[in-house]
């Protein structure tokens, strides 16, 4: 090959490469769920200003838009349903909400924008965001329990299509998660496996 | 070495990240993962610790498109950086077309810089690779971004000095945790590894 042959490779090479590597700053998902979070945002925001019954029903709303959206997020969605159970409880109980229930709408929130918008974000820190989300939405409802002397499953905590979950189904649900979670590991492990063997084959013949 | 199937006109490269332990290799490869994740039918593999760490290997496989009628296939790996894991590293490297080195800018990791592309050399001599005879090489420079942070970083001719003043290699300074160079460098060492193929091409 001579030179001007590989100069032409060379090029050909990096328009090549630009080309596959552009397209995916400007598109994609990536792109697309910040800007969907925009208006749950501003709502977020607006009940941080005046907690009013439209707000949260507005703030409710959106989340059901959301949540088919980011059905394929397990952890973004597990956030946007406890998003949306504290906003419920806030808006059924009004001014005799706990007052740790607004900070909990921000700070769920919060790391939702953080999982949504870095996409860079290593699983385990992804999990260990939702997972201080889950231990301080236990806590407000133990508090919760505590204020009202109600039995635990009096308060609704997470949703499901039919209604209400309590603490028992909202636990078995994550156990779930982890299990899934769990197996997808297993079935990676046995794909890599298959990989290496595949890697190997393809370099002997 | 590559895998060229000259009659299926389709060429796969192998692509290593290699460098300090804690230096963002798998950084790197999870920025680029994210990028292009909803263009790629493949998922990205890593096998971790319990500390986060990579065990064995990440592992991204992808489709590049068509260059002069071939398909070109890139798999980027990672290695584990820990010194403990040299065995690991020498396995994974084995086939390797080009590799990434990511180097920590951090001051207190200049030792460890250079002990890492040291044990690079050793393990590309293994399988008879002289990284400083036209093997496709790609320095970065991570972490530059912690300098914002008042974290002293090695100044650039220090670790051109230290890494760079024989391999003559292109050099990135990069924050792969923001994405800075991520890409440029992927894209680098890609075009040079099948510019360094392009014998077996024709």
């Amino acid at each position: 090959m001579d030179n001007s042959s590989k100069e032409n490779l060379a090029n050909d090479i990096e328009n090549q490469l630009d080309d596959f590597f552009s397209a995916d700053e400007t598109s994609g998902p990536a792109g697309a769920e910040p800007a969907s979070l925009e208006k749950l945002k501003s709502m977020v925001l607006s009940i941080d200003w005046e907690i009013t019954e439209s707000c949260l029903t507005d703030l409710i709303d959106e989340t059901d838009t959301l949540l088919p959206q980011y059905k394929n997020d397990r952890l973004s969605h597990t956030l946007l349903r406890m998003l949306k159970a504290v906003s419920r409880y806030i808006r059924r109980r009004q001014a005799q909400s706990h007052p740790d229930a607004i900070k909990r709408v921000m700070s769920v929130f919060a790391s939702l924008e953080k999982l949504t918008g870095s996409l860079h974000l290593e699983e385990e820190t992804r999990k260990g965001i939702v997972a201080k989300e889950i231990a301080a939405f236990k806590k407000l409802k133990e508090q919760v329990e505590l204020q009202r002397g109600a039995p635990a499953r009096s308060i609704p905590m997470a949703e499901s299509e039919g209604g209400y979950v309590d603490r028992d189904k909202f636990e078995q649900a994550m156990s779930a998660v982890e299990a899934r979670l769990k197996s997808e590991v297993k079935d990676l492990k046995f794909q890599l496996e298959a990989l290496q063997k595949e890697l190997d084959e393809m370099r002997r013949a | 070495m590559a895998v060229i199937h000259i009659r299926k006109k389709e060429v796969q490269i192998k692509i290593v990240y290699v460098g300090p332990g804690r230096g963002g290799k798998t950084t790197n490869l999870e920025y680029i993962f994210g990028k292009i994740r909803h263009r790629i039918l493949s998922d990205m593999v890593s096998i971790k610790t319990h500390g986060d760490r990579t065990l064995f290997f990440d592992f991204l496989p992808f489709e590049l498109g068509q260059i002069h009628g071939y398909k070109i296939k890139t798999q980027l790996y990672t290695v584990p950086g820990q010194v403990k894991y040299n065995a690991t590293r020498k396995l994974v490297l084995k086939g390797v077309d080009g590799v990434v080195f990511v180097a920590d800018s951090m001051e207190v990791m200049r030792e460890k810089n250079i002990a890492a592309l040291k044990n690079l050399e050793e393990n590309l001599a293994f399988y008879n690779i002289d990284i400083y005879n036209s093997f496709p090489i790609v320095l970065q420079y991570n972490k530059r971004d912690l300098a914002e942070n008042g974290v002293p970083l090695l100044d650039i001719d220090t670790m051109n000095d230290d890494l760079n003043s024989e391999l003559k290699a292109p050099v990135f300074e990069a924050s792969a945790v923001k994405g800075d160079n991520v890409i440029t460098t992927a894209k680098k060492a890609i075009s040079n590894t099948i510019v360094s193929l392009q014998d077996q091409l024709v």
